[in-house]
């Protein structure tokens, strides 16, 4: 027992060793910069992110997640609906499809799709809020039907089977059986579209416009023009890192709700 | 005071039942009913009438189709071909929902998200009942034919259900909460609730131990009783289907092998495989010396069936309990091999004239005492021997013939040559089998194996759907593969008849 214990100490070291390092260190440091000016412990920083504008820039971030990540309810759902329902051999392929641009860099998607986006469009076209909300739905889209598909492929049929035996016709069965059922993954997804997408950089820069400044540019931004004074920058990071952990907290607590294990976590 | 509440709950779900009387019309009629899944028929011209209150059981072993017949009549499988008519109505392209039966799953399958009342209301909620004429005057239901229940109406109906499977506190609970009991108990009651005209059950005790399965056994046959409502109840439990049923339906390989009360099926079985199938029971080969006389194990026995051929060789089913020990007027003299208490009575194993034997007796004999057997008339149930030996119309290739498109070698080719047309007949006891299927000369899947008292009969699919029954002292498990072995002097090479004639086999 105790040489087994001494063991898992053993292995886990390295990992520990790199906790540190990596997460827990500049964690430390993000909080030592947030909250120590040159003259000791304060608030000027955090005053400073409710006074300069940063925190419109966060709820705008929010908003812009928000509609994301409802438009990728939207689309996703359908198309996970019929992938779980369909029999047909192809399903697993159409999703492996839908998927396939996951394995692409970032960037490199992000500027493709300005590239698509001009030639669909005309070359003339202003970037804004509805470029960088095509471009944010066609990036994480994959993020809200795979989970989505995951639970609609465990709601076992025997469910659907009882309710058709108990009167309801189709449309019934889905809104009172397989909707309800299903809604963990739809959090899930929720949860995995948002949170990316409200920290996102590299599509608000290429997709965007001033007017659709985002949290993660203003976060580039403040790093990039202050050198070697990172008070204003780790704010943000931590506020940013407030919010997600909030709606993490959030949705975990209507999953219990739900009172169904499902999706991705 | 639970007593009287369980009555008036009765008289309210039993409401649109009671004024049909039992037994007078057929509820559910299955015409040629056929399933073919992926090129296997499962259910197999199937052909039944199932009477307005009868608790109807459909018995077999796992893969005999009874399962598929119920998913059919419930609609959640469309027949290959056939029909199915509820009160006379053809309703084969009905979709469940619109039918008016109700299901307990064998799972139970209860939405996980909804707690116990508000899966019992699931159906309720869905109902529309006709109004009435006080009711269309209303401005509420103003010229509606129909409408949906009440709340008030709908928690009156669920408690009620509640209360009939003796579980009236659980409205509020979650169903994952409930043990596996309690689970089928809400299964059931969310099916009742709905005052279905036929309940489907599909092994709904299967996940149950063994006493809480005896308890919502009598519990079944006591809702049975009072609500009147036609059962339709599937098990592979032959105990099970004996106990609770008005009517019992055999089944095999898709196929109805018998319909009848469980006295019928038990005391006259069809076939050897019923007798099998349904209780314990010696199953001897014999042969039919005249109406009434039949010859097994070298003795002569009285029997009562008749109108079998002179010297036709037939199955004896004997039940362990028919079997008398006794010193007077013994008909045959076994020695006790094994004693083993059952609680009321003794399982004894009997040698006697070579043959095995099960009897019950209420008294314990020590292995090795010798003791008289006597077998009353009634007690003696005379059954037609399905087949006497493997016989195949195939050709002479070479040295060998072609069985299930395999060369099998043959010792004596009795003139026959290359080419020619001939029949095959190979003994039952005469082929191998092999546990690994590489030493047979063709493999096989064991279909099924009835014990005769001192070999199993087997019927085995060879690989392209030949089927080859085996007389063997081993015991194989059904869907075991085997390898099947013949040896060259066992096959017996005869012309082909130009008529077929009955060859009588004579000692």
């Amino acid at each position: 027992m105790k040489t087994n214990n001494r063991a898992r100490i053993f292995f886990a070291i390295p990992f520990v060793v790199f906790l540190i390092m990596f997460v827990l260190f500049p964690l430390l440091l993000l909080f030592y910069f947030a909250f120590f000016s040159g003259d000791g412990f304060s608030f000027e920083y955090v005053k400073n992110f409710f006074t300069d504008g940063s925190l419109q820039i966060l709820l705008n971030s929010i908003i812009i997640a928000l509609i994301t990540a409802v438009i990728c309810i939207a689309l996703g759902y359908p198309v996970a609906y019929i992938l779980a329902q369909s029999k047909a051999k192809s399903a697993p392929i159409i999703l492996m499809l839908l998927i396939a641009p996951m394995w692409v860099n970032g960037l490199l998607r992000a500027f493709a799709t300005k590239q698509l986006l001009y030639a669909v469009l005309g070359s003339n076209l202003q970037t804004g809020m509805g470029t960088l909300i095509i471009g944010l739905v066609l990036d994480f889209l994959p993020f809200m039907i795979m989970p989505i598909y995951t639970v609609l492929k465990n709601v076992s049929s025997k469910y659907r089977e009882a309710s058709a035996d108990l009167g309801a016709s189709p449309s019934q069965t889905f809104a009172s059986v397989t909707l309800p059922l299903s809604i963990p993954g739809v959090i899930s997804g929720f949860l995995m579209v948002f949170t990316p997408a409200v920290s996102t950089y590299y599509l608000s820069e290429y997709l965007g416009s001033s007017k659709t400044y985002m949290i993660g540019q203003q976060l580039n931004d403040v790093f990039n023009a202050s050198f070697g004074k990172y008070g204003r920058g780790s704010v943000i990071a931590i506020i940013l890192l407030l919010v997600v952990a909030m709606s993490v907290m959030a949705t975990n607590r209507l999953s219990k709700i739900g009172n169904q294990r499902g999706g991705l976590w | 005071m639970g007593q009287l509440m369980k009555e008036a709950t009765i008289t309210q779900i039993r409401g649109a039942n009671s004024n049909s009387k039992k037994g007078l019309e057929k509820i559910i009629e299955l015409k040629n009913l056929v399933k073919v899944f992926d090129k296997e028929t499962v259910v197999d011209n199937v052909n039944l009438s199932i009477r307005k209150g009868d608790f109807v059981t459909l018995l077999g072993p796992s893969g005999c189709g009874k399962t598929t017949i119920l998913r059919m009549i419930a609609g959640f499988e469309t027949p290959t071909s056939g029909t199915i008519l509820i009160e006379g109505k053809d309703i084969t392209a009905v979709p469940p929902y619109k039918r008016n039966i109700n299901t307990v799953f064998q799972k139970y399958a209860l939405f996980p998200h909804l707690n116990v009342f508000n899966n019992i209301a699931f159906g309720l909620k869905l109902k529309r009942i006709p109004t009435t004429d006080a009711e269309r005057a209303t401005k509420k239901y103003k010229n509606m034919e129909t409408r949906l229940l009440t709340n008030a109406e709908i928690k009156q109906k669920v408690n009620d259900a509640l209360k009939l499977v003796n579980l009236a506190d659980y409205g509020h609970r979650d169903v994952e909460s409930l043990s596996g009991g309690q689970q089928q108990r809400i299964a059931i009651a969310r099916a009742l609730v709905n005052e279905p005209r036929v309940l489907l059950l599909d092994e709904p005790l299967g996940a149950l131990d063994l006493k809480m399965r005896k308890e919502m056994q009598a519990e079944l046959r006591r809702m049975h009783r009072e609500l009147g409502i036609t059962f339709i109840y599937v098990t592979h439990d032959q105990e099970e289907a004996l106990t609770m049923s008005d009517v019992i339906v055999v089944m095999r390989d898709g196929v109805v092998q018998q319909v009848g009360s469980p006295k019928q099926i038990y005391d006259e079985p069809v076939n050897a495989y019923v007798a099998d199938f349904v209780g314990e029971s010696n199953i001897i080969p014999g042969k039919m010396l005249a109406d009434l006389r039949v010859k097994f194990l070298d003795r002569e026995f009285v029997c009562v069936d008749k109108g079998f051929d002179k010297n036709e060789p037939v199955d004896v089913v004997i039940r362990p309990e028919d079997i008398e020990i006794t010193d007077t007027g013994a008909q045959l003299s076994g020695e006790v091999i094994s004693s083993v208490f059952k609680g009321t009575y003794y399982d004894l194993t009997v040698i006697a004239n070579n043959y095995e034997f099960y009897v019950k007796s209420y008294k314990d004999y020590e292995s090795g005492a010798k003791i008289g057997l006597k077998i009353e008339p009634n007690g003696i149930h005379i059954m037609e021997r399905e087949s006497l030996i493997n016989e195949y119309r195939t050709s002479v290739s070479g040295d060998s013939v072609l069985i299930g498109g395999k060369e099998f070698t043959v010792a004596n080719l009795n003139g026959f040559e290359n080419g020619d047309e001939v029949i095959a007949k190979i003994e039952f006891s005469a082929v191998e089998l092999t546990d690994d299927e590489e030493n047979g000369i063709v493999g096989g899947n064991i279909a099924s194996s009835i014990y005769k008292g001192t070999y199993y009969q087997v019927k085995v699919w060879m690989d392209n759907d030949t089927a080859l029954v085996v007389d063997t002292p081993d015991e194989w498990d059904d869907n075991d593969r085997v390898g099947i072995l013949i040896k060259p002097e066992n096959i017996t090479l005869s012309p082909v008849p130009q008529k077929e004639d009955d060859a009588d086999e004579d000692e």
